[in-house]
């Protein structure tokens, strides 16, 4: 019934042959269950090899000259490793022991050991003693020879709260961090960048881990340290933020008798953040200490608001700038138009008065800057109109981010017939004439007025401001670097650049910028006061300084309730700018970017 | 066995050794996995594949398996589908794109298409029997095969392209293929081995560049320029031979000469095709093979901990959920490739021997059903099963034993994988089709 030959032969040959090899097999597998059964039996029950992590040293953050801001201290750790026939009696002792001199919660202790003997796996029962404690660490090894005391690296801040909100702290993973990292490699207990660079360069940070090798055996005793694998430290981020500058600022801020505010200061030629200073700022080791989950409740301690992007405030008279090179620009004014200011001004049927109740007589562009006359503003703005102002706020990107490298950053309100038209469908000259001089519903971020002086620095850029310059491999390799990216640009005329020059020295060499003026530099600003029907008024200050020889710097302060910003917002500039153009920061070639 | 008994059609005796397999396998994989934190969606999933796969051998049971002969060619580019899909829609695991992903449990398809490939190479053989032993039919098989071997290559599943080799060097020597065939073929892998062994010889010591055939042979290694002078100064060295040898004895043909040039040169450029598509780990087992305890705690723990745990099963074994080697975490793939060591460690050689009698009854049940096919294509197919259980279980256990580098394959039935397990029962199942037709035609 067969349809076809078939070829029984080769069938069986191959079978044939399989079988040896099945034999052959046979006889190897009895010789390793059988025959050095002995041998293999023994290594199964001695050979355990435990591997316990050493966290390896995170990279350095540096600043721009070369000051570590965040660094790595050694620390040390207790390793638990379980065994066999421990009594429970025996662990609470260890546990009550070492509770005492690391003063952590006994029960905390006791349960980790317990988890440990359970699983059979050793656990790491105490984290960050300090080299003067680890002696009596060993004192209790000595008693209780199943801990082990490892050399581990830990994340230092020798600057407590400086540059707080830039620098950022680690903490330990919370839940949303283990889904990410886990993955990737990281250990339970591993601490992880929480917020700021320390976060964001976390991939760069984080040092390879070493890992120690141990052979234990049944009864879980130590029988040798196979081997351990070196770790290696993490890539440092260097900060083009210079420390010099961001002391001078952070104590200026310090000394100041109001809570919050904040400096910040940039290159004016490529956006490189010189300057990032926020009162108040916070203990960064803080955190290190208390780092898990409830560490969010202390977060809420802490004021967390990161006024250079977050805060949004009326502009106030730094606006007059905007107004004025509106103005300039229009072709309507120029250097011969003259106001009158007696100390008020009335327009549809409402009197609006001059901060300076006297009035400031006759005053042109240069004046009326450098006095702030608010009376000086209502008339250009009326001869201007509206309009126009909210275009040259718009071509100042005051409604635009700044795209700095900072999670939540606000973009400011430009209020304007447009935009009120809009929601509102109506615009009187009374909001005409707040616009002009920076009142009203109009809000700023300081981050957004220093835009404005760093296009006025440079002829006209708006660079992208970034505070890290690069980053270096723990073997000196450029893993990445930054470059200057301009975000866009505005072209005004020459006249208009030379007339608010002059204007804004004015400010700064007889006006309310006084406070800020500074030997051999010339300093260009304006200020501000911001009215607060809910407080005292804001203090503000923007300013750009030039110098031969130097790369030029802008400069944005406002002080939260400040009350007047020559008095509260000028001297912390004027502590930066002076410390900047010290011979240190003499930069010989000056190189246009585009 | 060879005997037509009283219309027995379903081979019991073959479906009791799957059985025994499959029961030591699932108690050892519950045992293995204890500990570890996907363990449910593990014994989840094995009992579905399970259940997915004796439904699918009794679906391959029930219909007549000449079906399979009538659509070979059918099945054979939908298996050339699969593999081309799973290169785009499929997921990479340990550097091989070799899976797709679906919501409640992954797919391996070069399981389905290797079955698929046996499929198509039984038909033809069992159509074109004469052609497999001329050159001409040889040739057009290659072309037929090569699209299954280079999508392959491509995820990269070598360990997938190893164990065809298995059903396919059984099915074409049964069919009476020229053994000088496989010798060629033989050659051709060595010479196309050299690339790739070289560049895992430099990668493990890179002091041998200085040497300078190691050099030479490392700077043809890559596509470019320097392949073209290669390719060049072979065929002028081959050729210079045929002038040469002409001049002496006229009669030596040049076409010998021809396919010694196209063998090189098809070997060295496939070598340095498959050297590019090396992944790191591989380079790793190939160094733990030759020295495991160069790398104890990376690619050759396996191999170290899978013996001890063999060898310390002993006479009895450890008992079953006993296995201190399996249960601890020191055999990282237990459940899967290393299975055999669990059974070894927690039942003794009593269970090695167990697993040996259940293979070899199989296998002897598959050359039972072989020699009762009525069909040739029935004959061939069973061939090709038969010759791929024996290499399962060739490379598998002869990596726990150490006669191999560590490979990837698992043991069919024993091991954890819901695509092996269920292309494995279907094999079954087409099996019990060739026996129960055994008598009948149709």
């Amino acid at each position: 019934m067969l349809e076809f030959e078939k070829d029984d032969r080769t069938i069986n040959l191959i079978y044939r042959i399989f079988y040896i090899v099945v034999l052959i097999f046979a006889i190897k597998v009895i010789n390793i269950q059988i025959v050095n059964h002995s041998t293999y039996f023994l290594l199964s029950e001695r050979n355990r090899i435990r591997s316990i992590p050493k966290v390896g040293p995170r990279g350095n953050i540096l600043t721009s000259d070369g000051i570590c801001v965040a660094i790595n201290k050694p620390t040390y750790s207790v390793i638990y490793f379980p065994r066999e026939n421990i009594s429970d009696t025996h662990i609470l002792n260890l546990a009550k022991k070492l509770s005492k001199i690391s003063n952590m919660e006994y029960g905390y202790i006791y349960n980790l050991i317990v988890k440990s003997q359970n699983l059979l796996k050793p656990v790491k029962v105490v984290s960050n003693i300090s080299s003067s404690s680890v002696i009596f660490f060993y004192e209790i090894k000595n008693i209780f020879p199943e801990i082990e005391i490892i050399e581990e690296n830990k994340r230092y801040y020798p600057y407590s709260s400086f540059l707080s909100h830039i620098i950022g702290y680690t903490g330990k993973m919370s839940e949303e961090d283990a889904k990410i990292y886990l993955k990737k490699g990281y250990s339970f207990d591993a601490y992880v960048g929480k917020v700021g660079v320390e976060k964001r360069y976390e991939e760069y940070l984080k040092g390879k881990d070493g890992g120690l090798f141990m052979e234990v055996d049944n009864r879980g005793r130590i029988l040798r340290v196979i081997g351990f694998e070196d770790w290696e430290k993490g890539s440092d981020v260097i900060l083009t933020i210079n420390y010099n500058l961001q002391r001078a600022a952070e104590n200026a801020l310090l000394k100041l008798p109001y809570k919050r505010g904040a400096c910040v200061c940039v290159d004016a030629l490529s956006g490189e953040v010189l300057v990032y200073a926020v009162k108040p700022g916070y203990d960064l080791n803080y955190f290190g200490a208390y780092s898990d989950e409830s560490s969010s409740e202390k977060l809420s301690e802490f004021d967390q608001l990161n006024i250079p992007i977050q805060g949004l405030y009326p502009p106030a008279s730094t606006f007059k700038i905007i107004t004025t090179i509106a103005a300039l620009e229009s072709g309507k004014v120029n250097l011969n138009t003259k106001y009158f200011c007696p100390g008020y001004y009335e327009a549809a049927n409402r009197v609006f008065k001059c901060w300076e109740k006297k009035g400031h007589g006759w005053q042109n562009i240069i004046s009326g800057v450098a006095n702030s006359c608010d009376v000086f503003f209502y008339n250009l703005a009326y001869n201007i109109g509206p309009y126009e102002i909210e275009n040259m706020a718009r071509k100042f990107r005051l409604d635009q981010k700044t795209y700095i490298d900072l999670p939540y950053e606000k973009s400011g309100k430009i209020f304007g017939p447009y935009s009120r038209i809009y929601s509102k469908g109506y615009w009187f000259v009374g909001d005409t004439l707040n616009m002009a001089i920076g009142q009203g519903e109009m809000l700023v971020t300081p981050m957004g007025m220093l835009m404005v002086v760093m296009a006025l620095a440079n002829g006209g850029r708006f660079y992208k401001p970034y505070y890290v310059s690069k980053v270096i491999s723990s073997d000196g390799e450029i893993l990445f670097e930054n470059k200057p990216q301009v975000l866009g640009t505005i072209d005004l005329k020459k006249e208009t650049y030379e007339l608010i020059y002059e204007a804004m020295r004015k400010v700064v060499k007889e006006g309310t910028g006084k406070g800020c003026d500074i030997k051999d530099v010339e300093v260009y600003g304006k200020t501000g006061t911001a009215q607060n029907p809910h407080g005292k008024d804001h203090a503000w200050f923007v300013a750009f300084a030039k110098k031969e020889g130097y790369k030029p710097i802008a400069i944005s302060v406002f002080v939260e309730h400040g009350e007047h910003g020559s008095t509260a917002a000028v001297p912390v500039a004027r502590d930066v700018i002076k410390e900047y153009f010290k011979s240190e920061y003499l930069h010989k070639e000056i190189e246009v970017s585009e | 066995m060879i005997s037509v008994e009283k219309k027995v059609r379903f081979d019991w005796y073959l479906f009791a050794s799957v059985l025994i397999l499959v029961i030591l396998g699932t108690l050892a994989i519950y045992s293995s996995t204890t500990f570890l934190s996907f363990k449910e969606r593990i014994i989840r999933t094995h009992f579905i594949a399970i259940f997915l796969g004796i439904l699918f051998m009794l679906g391959m049971w029930i219909f007549d398996y000449q079906l399979l002969e009538e659509n070979s060619t059918k099945i054979y580019l939908f298996s050339l589908l699969l593999l081309v899909g799973v290169l785009f829609f499929g997921v990479t695991d340990k550097g091989s794109k070799s899976w797709f992903r679906l919501p409640f449990f992954s797919i391996q398809p070069s399981e389905i298409s290797r079955l698929g490939l046996m499929i198509f190479v039984a038909s033809y053989l069992s159509k074109n029997r004469e052609d497999v032993k001329e050159l001409g039919g040889i040739i057009k098989l290659s072309i037929y095969i090569l699209p299954f071997f280079a999508l392959m290559i491509k995820q990269p599943d070598f360990s997938g392209i190893l164990i065809t080799f298995f059903p396919l060097l059984v099915m074409l020597i049964v069919a009476g293929i020229n053994m000088v065939y496989i010798y060629v073929f033989i050659i051709y892998l060595v010479v196309a081995s050299i690339i790739p062994v070289l560049n895992v010889l430099i990668y493990l010591k890179p002091e041998l560049i200085n040497i300078f055939v190691f050099d030479l042979i490392h700077s043809i290694s890559f596509w470019g320029y320097n392949m073209f002078v290669a390719i060049f100064i072979i065929g002028v060295i081959i050729f210079g031979i045929w002038y040469l040898v002409n001049k002496f004895n006229p009669l030596i043909r040049l076409s010998y000469f021809i396919i010694v040039f196209l063998l090189v040169v098809g070997g060295y450029v496939s070598g340095v095709f498959i050297k590019n598509q090396i992944k790191d780990y591989q380079y790793k087992r190939i160094i733990s093979f030759i020295n495991p305890y160069s790398d104890p705690r990376g690619a050759g723990y396996n191999i170290i901990q899978a013996r001890i745990a063999l060898g310390s099963g002993g006479l009895k074994g450890k008992g079953l959920f006993l296995g201190t080697q399996s249960r601890l975490g020191f055999i990282p793939e237990k459940h899967t490739d290393f299975i055999f060591s669990v059974i070894g460690e927690e039942l003794g050689i009593g269970g090695s021997f167990i697993i040996f009698s259940a293979y070899m009854i199989l296998l002897k049940r598959i050359k039972n059903i072989i020699m009762l096919a009525r069909t040739s294509f029935g004959y061939y197919l069973g061939c090709g099963f038969a010759g791929l259980f024996m290499g399962y279980f060739f490379i598998n256990i002869g990596m726990i034993l150490g006669f191999f580098p560590v490979a990837g394959i698992p043991l069919p039935f024993v091991s954890y994988g819901g695509s092996n397990l269920v292309v494995s029962f279907m094999m079954i199942g087409i099996l019990n089709s060739i026996y129960a037709r055994r008598l009948t035609v149709g």
